[in-house]
């Protein structure tokens, strides 16, 4: 490709405030759905692929194809929706083009956002979930973290991953099932704490 | 067929998400959830979660949505300027195109007023450095007018 030119790469710098029709949103609009949405989709994205940097620049191009997208929004949470559909395929995308096992950082390594030694019981049981989550399938994966962390609804769930409501309520309780068999071998005891 | 859902369920997630799970939460609810296998996966399951994505809520360190909004603005922008020249890197192919068939084809047209035999005899007197070079010049020309006009 040719080089870019000074007067392009002036013409290239945004200029705050001013609109972009290109984007479905304007700059203010965007801040507040922003602010309402982007630490979920990036703990999403962060459990997801084990990687906060890695989280960072999906999170980025999640918003991106958002902005990018032609799809009309009648509510908020249709845009809630389709925000997690493109982060959901960002993070199959992903994991299709790593071919190495996935190992979550554990706190205090590289990848991992923040160090805190005193979680000492609570960093245990999160890193047995992350092992045993990665014998599940992605869907089930996404099915388990939308309805357990998010707290979303089957009717949400379906909606997000693009299913009927009767398809999550049977993934959801097989992924559960699979989870918890796995959880039971390695947290002893956890039933006791009912 | 056995069951796949309890119609306590969201109760017991009620419970877990308020934080009442399991001291505070009713006994009778707690009597369910002990003896309904469902009900029992459910509670350690949404607690696990709960834990972890809280945790994780709290460590989160997300870029500010300026910062998003202005990587998106720029990326934008530099899409458009990708679209708008690609059109002019066709006409600048097409145009090399037939530069080079002209060329072809002049010095076709031209060859035939040549004698061929002593050109023969001219090529055979050159030392092999000189048609080594030439060939890795050949060789490199295409390579190296791809890394030019391919861009990115």
């Amino acid at each position: 490709m040719r080089d870019i030119t000074v007067s392009e790469l002036v013409e290239l710098q945004p200029r705050t405030g001013e609109p972009d029709d290109t984007f479905q949103m304007d700059q203010e609009s965007f801040g507040s759905f922003y602010e309402r949405t982007a630490r979920p989709v990036w703990v999403y994205l962060w459990r997801r692929t084990g990687d906060s940097h890695l989280a960072d620049d999906l999170l980025q191009e999640a918003y991106y194809r958002l902005l990018r997208s032609r799809v009309p929004h009648e509510s908020e949470s249709h845009r809630r929706n389709y925000l997690f559909r493109i982060a959901a395929n960002l993070v199959h995308d992903t994991h299709r083009h790593q071919v190495h096992h996935m190992e979550f950082p554990g706190e205090g390594e590289a990848g991992h956002p923040t160090v805190d030694a005193n979680r000492g019981q609570q960093s245990q049981r999160r890193a047995d979930l992350d092992r045993a989550l990665t014998h599940l399938s992605s869907r089930q994966r996404d099915a388990l973290w939308l309805a357990y962390a998010e707290g979303s609804s089957h009717q949400e769930i379906a909606q997000r991953l693009g299913l009927k409501v009767g398809s999550v309520k049977l993934l959801l309780f097989r992924a559960r099932r699979k989870l918890y068999k796995l959880l039971e071998g390695a947290m002893p005891g956890s039933k006791e704490k009912l | 067929m056995s069951r796949i859902e309890c119609n306590r369920e969201q109760d017991i997630l009620d419970a877990v998400a308020s934080g009442r799970w399991p001291e505070r939460v009713d006994a009778e609810l707690m009597a369910h959830a002990k003896c309904c296998r469902i009900c029992t996966e459910v509670a350690m399951v949404s607690m696990l979660y709960q834990e972890d994505y809280s945790a994780a809520l709290e460590e989160a360190r997300v870029p500010s949505s300026g910062l998003v909004w202005w990587k998106s603005e720029l990326r934008s922008r530099q899409e458009a300027v990708r679209a708008a020249s690609r059109p002019i890197e066709m006409v600048q192919g097409v145009s090399v195109v037939c530069v080079v068939s002209v060329l072809l084809i002049a010095l076709a047209l031209l060859s035939s007023q040549f004698d061929l035999g002593a050109i023969s005899t001219f090529i055979h007197q050159q030392p092999l450095i000189l048609w080594l070079v030439m060939g890795v010049v050949a060789a490199l020309t295409p390579v190296a007018l791809y890394f030019v006009y391919s861009g990115e």
